[in-house]
């Protein structure tokens, strides 16, 4: 089933000024559900800039965005914010945590605003993502005690918490040692196919990854290419 | 919703102690105003009850000729026997009686003392002790003591009032149509005294008192300089008192939104978090509004306590005032939400 396409999508920051940034041009590109998804690009080709878009977090593109079939541009921000919270799960480069907050704080934000899950359930439901990741031991720590590869599995049960269709990972192993790296890959990838999961992986190291896709676009000079 | 408005209390208990400083500056904002537009009020209800500026005079004198004192003085009795009020300190009635004696001549009182025609002629004065002042004095007349009701009290001038220190004093109040005779004995320094105190309202002024005043010592060893205080007081409020008052607030006013931008700061990277977690603006609007409400419902209610729990033009001035606050606030947190995208705001913030 077409779960979400982007057609002919183009991208330019800071249009029109002296600083005007081509980053992405007449990319298209669509998701069915359960698709595990590969882009890679070097450093600076764009790969976070199209996560973004594809997350809703900005608005501000040329192109022809839909998902399951509805136009993007024609939603209004209520049902965008209503989209953000049940069918996306982002983990970010760079995790986003809430620094003074503790990871269960971390964690629950998606649920403040879920219909999938009742009051009474969060706690709950939080125990057992920490289960799966192995952080129950740390959930009343402040985020930013934690070491780096707690942190990020932090960011991915927060992203995990409401049980989203899509979740858009962004180099969500580059600040951590290639051991750890690999075994967070294994996770979240066999976690994706255990509960058809649609999953859109980014990374600019294709080498160490499982060979668990089943799509691997590039990004080289604004341009997606199937590879 | 109540989840954002439990993190709103949240986030207020977690900068609590900007919070009271918050709180600390905007009660400094109330209570300026406050006291501003009290003293403002106050002397607006002075003015309504004068009806309208008194006409005073400081005299100079310019001469120690004595000899047409006499003179004067009937002219002056003639002329306060028409309209305005004056008082004077008789030092040849404070050493006859033993206690300080203030002679008060008014228009308005005589005529409701020395209403018939037989009092008129023969009763030179009626004589009030201060035994407590702002209530019922007792009068002495010639020979009977009889009471005057307080509400013709306040019909005195504030200013004798003012002047008194001691508590037993011998107050005359002369019928004018005898001025000239109880003012045989005095010395110069008691007409200088005369002039110096006299007051005339709206009403005299209009009757042409004023000018027939001023005619009589024109030619005289005094020289008269009007001057209107109760009317200087509001020009000094107006254009001095509002003024700073006006600076000291708009730089609290200031200082406060450098904190609430401050503040916000601190919370828009986690606001951001949210909303790429599926909150919607409005449940953000909410939670950022809680540390404002409670701020102003605080101070109202600090206001009230200070005002008494009064329901009066100044608990209506500073209500208007916080509302206004409010909703600068509430736009500047509207404006900065709208605008903002959110893909942008995670780039180069902590
Ligand atoms: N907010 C922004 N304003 C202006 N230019 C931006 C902004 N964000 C990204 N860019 C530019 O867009 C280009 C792509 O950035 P992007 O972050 O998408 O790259 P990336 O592929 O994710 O790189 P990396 O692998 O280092 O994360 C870069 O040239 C960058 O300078
Ligand atoms: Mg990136």
């Amino acid at each position: 089933m077409r779960l979400l396409a982007l057609e002919n999508l183009s991208k330019v920051y800071h249009k029109n000024t002296r600083s005007e940034t081509h980053v992405l041009e007449n990319c298209s590109f669509e998701l069915n559900k359960g698709d595990i998804l590969v882009i890679s690009g070097e450093s600076g080709s764009g790969k976070s800039t199209f996560l973004n878009i594809t997350g809703l977090l900005d608005k501000v593109y040329d192109g022809e965005y839909t998902i399951r079939g509805q136009a993007v541009k024609k939603l209004n921000n209520n049902q965008l914010a209503i989209l953000r919270n049940e069918m996306f799960g982002i983990v970010f480069q760079d995790y986003v945590l809430v620094e003074h907050a503790s990871a269960y704080e971390n964690i629950i934000i998606p649920l403040y605003y879920s219909k999938k899950y009742k009051r009474k359930e969060r706690r709950h439901r939080i125990r057992e993502i920490a289960q799966t990741l192995k952080i129950e031991d740390i959930l009343d720590k402040s985020v930013s005690q934690l070491s780096g590869g707690q942190r990020q599995r932090v960011a991915i049960a927060r992203a995990l918490i409401n049980d989203p269709d899509v979740l858009l990972l962004d180099e969500p192993t580059s600040a951590l040692n290639p051991d750890l790296a690999l075994d967070i890959l294994k996770f979240i990838l066999s976690f994706g196919q255990k509960h058809h999961k649609t999953i859109v992986l980014v990374t600019h190291d294709t080498q160490t990854l499982p060979n668990v896709f089943n799509k691997h676009y590039q990004l080289i000079q604004g341009k997606m290419t199937l590879s | 919703m109540m989840d954002a408005l439990m993190l709103g209390f949240k986030d207020l208990f977690k900068h609590r102690r900007l919070f009271f400083i918050f709180e600390a500056c905007l009660l400094m904002v109330c209570v300026i105003i406050m006291s501003a537009s009290f003293a403002l009020i106050w002397e607006l209800d002075q003015r309504s009850i004068d009806t309208t500026s008194l006409e005073a005079y400081t005299v100079i004198p310019t001469s120690n000729d004595m000899t047409s004192n006499s003179q004067l003085i009937r002219k002056a009795n003639q002329l306060l026997n028409k309209g305005g009020r004056s008082f004077f300190h008789s030092e040849y009635l404070t050493s006859q009686i033993g206690l300080t004696t203030i002679i008060v001549i008014d228009s308005d009182l005589n005529n409701l003392l020395y209403n018939d025609e037989e009092m008129s002629q023969t009763t030179y004065a009626k004589i009030f002790t201060k035994a407590d002042l702002g209530q019922t004095l007792t009068t002495f007349d010639f020979p009977e003591p009889t009471e005057i009701g307080s509400t013709d009290i306040s019909r005195f001038d504030d200013r004798i009032f003012e002047s008194l220190f001691e508590d037993e004093v011998v107050i005359v109040l002369l019928n004018t149509n005898h001025l000239d005779k109880w003012m045989e004995n005095t010395y110069g320094s008691e007409i200088f005294d005369l002039v110096d105190n006299v007051q005339f309202n709206a009403l005299d002024k209009k009757n042409g008192v004023v000018a027939e005043f001023e005619a009589i010592f024109e030619d005289s060893f005094l020289t008269l300089q009007s001057n209107n205080y109760p009317n200087d007081e509001l020009r000094f409020i107006l254009l001095y008192v509002f003024p700073a008052v006006a600076f000291v607030i708009v730089a609290l006013l200031v200082a406060l939104t450098i904190m609430y931008v401050s503040l916000f700061k601190k919370l828009y990277r986690e606001y951001t978090i949210h909303l790429i977690a599926g909150a919607t603006l409005r449940a953000i609007y909410v939670r950022n509004s809680v540390f404002i409400i409670t701020l102003i419902v605080l101070c109202l209610f600090g206001v009230s306590v200070l005002n008494g729990f009064e329901l009066n033009d100044i608990f209506g001035i500073i209500s208007i005032t916080l509302l206004l606050i409010f909703f600068i606030f509430e736009l500047l947190l509207y404006v900065v939400l709208k605008k903002r995208n959110i893909s942008i705001t995670l780039k180069g913030e902590d």
